[in-house]
């Protein structure tokens, strides 16, 4: 059961993973001015590597190199995606600029997931487009373009 | 202003919508943060390879920058954790209109003290606007039909 103590520090958490991206994708934009959108993705991964060495030291033992074996192959190209990502995004902000990135990013992921849950991909459960959906991202599409102008 | 990085900024988050997915899949095998640091992995050996065969700035990794600049990817570790723990108490859609929340308003503030490296943009009532829009549609796009059962 979720106690109000719980509730209250999920709200204040996920508001904080909210400003730790933001502020999260300017450093590693900042950072790839400096020495390269190549390299700041990759030092991004790998601080990223180390740091969770740190915290799951204990949890990395024999069982965890069993369960390895379990997943499908081609669920470990998430890594890829990984660093494409940070890449593009490393390559996008100095030019966009931070707030009309993040809004665009907004944008883009919520008309995707419309689409992925209309069809419903990867076998996930479908979700068809309501009237409601549409008139939402209408909106965060003006919403993008008041920015854009702004 | 470009149409083609407006693209690859679109490209980026479809990118990062679909190494979500296949890091949840993953997460069901192996545990979400397990799942995190493997995907961690994957893109250091990566990007690590793609630097080592020559692609990249060929600029040093130590440049006269602060050391925040380089904290990135610890920041991405830990934000999973609170999007993990949050989900959990609060349910995904509320996280997401929180977490999308925070992320456009602490992108604003960012640029318009210009920190962290990013060039200074006020922020203005069109920006607010602009925002609190794309937060408005984003809280109708999650509103999914709930399937009836059969």
């Amino acid at each position: 059961m979720t106690t109000k103590a719980q509730k209250h520090i999920a709200i204040v958490s996920s508001m904080f993973a909210g400003a730790g991206l933001a502020i999260m994708i300017r450093l590693n934009a900042t950072l790839g001015e400096h020495i390269g959108i190549l390299e700041s993705s990759f030092l991004v991964h790998l601080v990223g590597t180390i740091f969770a060495l740190f915290i799951l030291n204990r949890k990395l033992n024999k069982n965890f190199l069993t369960n390895l074996k379990k997943p499908p192959k081609y669920l470990f190209i998430a890594g890829f995606f990984g660093v494409t990502m940070v890449l593009m995004g490393n390559y996008v902000v100095p030019k966009l600029g931070l707030a009309l990135t993040i809004s665009i990013l907004v944008c883009c992921g919520l008309t995707f997931s419309t689409i992925a849950d209309h069809i419903g991909v990867f076998g996930l459960k479908q979700f068809k487009v309501t009237g409601k959906r549409i008139i939402g991202l209408l909106l965060v599409i003006m919403g993008v373009l008041l920015i854009f102008w702004g | 202003m470009n149409t083609l990085i407006i693209l690859i900024a679109g490209l980026t988050e479809v990118l990062n919508t679909t190494s979500r997915l296949l890091n949840a899949a993953m997460g069901m095998y192996v545990g979400s943060l397990e799942a995190s640091f493997i995907n961690h992995v994957v893109g250091s050996l990566f990007a690590g390879a793609l630097i080592l065969v020559g692609i990249g700035s060929n600029a040093s990794f130590f440049q006269d920058i602060s050391f925040i600049y380089y904290l990135g990817g610890m920041i991405g570790f830990l934000m999973l954790s609170a999007n993990n723990y949050s989900t959990l108490h609060l349910g995904a859609m509320l996280v997401y209109i929180l977490f999308v929340s925070t992320q456009l308003f602490t992108s604003g503030i960012i640029e318009h003290f210009g920190l962290i490296g990013a060039p200074e943009v006020p922020f203005t009532l069109k920006r607010f606007l602009g925002i609190s829009l794309i937060i408005a549609g984003a809280f109708l796009v999650s509103q999914k039909k709930t399937l009836k059962r059969k």
